[in-house]
């Protein structure tokens, strides 16, 4: 009754200013349609700009003093672990890899030779810590394929060929502007590519990495030894998860040997057991095999994971946040992590940093990490 | 004139694409709804560098392998009777190849280090 009423209420008023019940619903339903179009822009701009990482504030510029000290207190507990964390150097990700401070850039292969200085460039422009900037010239594996040749590590077979390969490497790299090569390969055989390793003998790719890294590591361009603790060549089971491989002695002989030469070792993602235990963990989330590597080979260099986003890793975790924190905890100092989406990279920086502050992970061990990459980098760091 | 039907089947759609961006920013996910194409068979991998080809059981690793090449061509290849349909390179001669097969390709592109 009451509705009837309203309704023919409302036909009257609407009889009196000239202007029909349905003309009003329309006129309501255009201006809701106006409300909701302008909505959808507005959420679909916003969505866009957080996908391509443009809603990341910039962090505060980090500042150096004369003679390139800079004060390890002077960074943000987010900005000393962004400097931990190697990412793929997309140009579409410039920005926000800039504006987070990030560690390093890890370039893929590009068509031209001009484009890495040009890349590089645009990448360092303006940042008072230089990116690292690494590629994996390495075995046979090159990202300069497309324009120049290098041999193939199995193809070479003297400690002056191998010390000639690393200084010819080393100066390329470092006329692009390439500061850290992943190499050379110390993993016994490879069974693969075939062409990764120098040989299957310890005592032969002990003494090729050796001169190889001082070659590189002459022209100015870090050498990474990998895959620690070894294997990573040779086993063949399916791991769409993670894969377990037991370490012999002579799998650990090149670390042991080029331990006070090589700047950076890299550790892989197997479950290892044998001479290096990792206790049922990836090697890159134990802290037994990073302690390991530290302790028994006497290594002081920088200790890099294998890129984490590769499901096997992941998959161990059920979830991203649960890997970060077991990945930084472990003591590693650099953190490769190629996932394209800058928001999860804040994302990342932001969930440790809380880990850091609620004491799960010590802040001790990201400040040591820190002061060996900023050392790495040609800073002089003071603590105070 | 546009009849007030059209008007609400228009606010009614505007307003569930509000709801879904409004969802994406947030970072809630909503449950996919299901494939649009179903590959038969297992993801395969081969490496091939200089007359060697072998199959790569990492998939995961290969996908990372695959996308620091410069590019991943279409081509056709056989391996153990098995059609291999991409291949990702950098360079001509004597370079290391990694051949997918459709499954393993659509795959890789699914995973985050690989998204462009």
């Amino acid at each position: 009754m009451m509705r009837k009423k309203n309704l023919k209420r409302l036909n009257a008023n609407s009889r009196l200013s000239g202007v029909s019940v349905e003309q009003r619903v329309n006129l309501l339903q255009k201006r809701i349609f106006m409300v909701l179009l302008v909505m959808v822009l507005f959420l679909g701009l916003l969505t866009v700009a957080r996908a391509r990482g443009l809603l990341i504030l910039p962090q505060p510029t980090v500042i150096v003093d004369e003679g390139n000290i800079i004060y390890l207190d002077s960074l943000t507990l987010e900005q000393k672990i962004a400097q931990m964390v190697v990412v793929h150097g997309a140009p579409w990700n410039l920005k926000p890899w800039k504006a987070l401070q990030l560690g390093g850039i890890h370039l893929f292969a590009l068509e031209k030779k001009e484009l890495y200085p040009e890349t590089i460039e645009q990448f360092q422009e303006g940042m008072t810590i230089p990116f690292f900037v690494s590629v994996d010239l390495e075995g046979c594996l090159n990202p300069f394929g497309n324009f120049k040749n290098f041999t193939a590590a199995v193809d070479i077979h003297s400690v002056g060929a191998a010390y000639e390969k690393g200084v010819e490497e080393g100066r390329y790299l470092h006329s692009l502007g390439v500061s850290h090569n992943f190499a050379p390969v110390v993993d016994l055989g490879d069974l693969l590519w075939h062409c990764r390793s120098f040989s299957d003998n310890e005592t032969v790719v002990a003494e090729l990495a050796e001169a190889y890294i001082l070659g590189l590591q002459k022209e100015g361009v870090i050498a990474t030894a990998k895959h620690y603790p070894g294997k990573t060549l040779v086993v063949r089971d399916s791991h769409t998860s993670l894969v377990a491989a037991v370490i012999e002695n002579r799998d650990l002989l090149p670390y042991q040997e080029v331990a006070d030469s090589v700047k950076a070792v890299m550790v892989s993602h197997l479950v290892t057991s044998g001479a290096v235990n990792s206790q049922g963990l990836p090697s890159t989330v134990s802290g037994e095999v990073v302690q390991k590597l530290e302790l028994e080979s006497g290594y002081q260099g920088l200790i890099v994971t294998d890129e984490v986003m590769m499901a096997g890793l992941r998959s161990y975790y059920s979830s991203l946040d649960e890997m970060y924190l077991a990945v930084f905890a472990a003591g590693n100092d650099v953190i490769l992590n190629f996932n394209e989406d800058p928001t999860e990279m804040e994302r990342m920086i932001t969930v440790v940093a809380d880990a850091v502050r609620d004491g799960q992970i010590a802040e001790k061990s990201i400040d040591r990490s820190v002061q060996k990459i900023l050392k790495a980098k040609g800073f002089v760091v003071v603590v105070e | 004139m546009v009849s007030s039907r059209v008007w609400f089947i228009l606010n009614v759609s505007l307003f569930f694409v509000t709801m879904l961006l409004l969802l994406n920013f947030f970072g809630v996910s909503v449950p996919s709804l299901g494939k649009g194409w179903y590959y038969r068979g297992d993801p395969l991998c081969v490496v091939r560098w200089n007359g060697y080809a072998d199959q790569w059981d990492d998939l995961n690793a290969c996908c990372l392998y695959a996308r620091q090449q410069l590019q991943c061509a279409d081509a056709e290849l056989e391996y153990n009777s098995q059609p291999l349909t991409k291949v990702c390179r950098t360079g001509t001669g004597k370079v290391v190849e990694y051949w997918l097969n459709a499954k393993a390709y659509a795959y890789c592109r699914g995973q985050p280090i690989w998204r462009s």
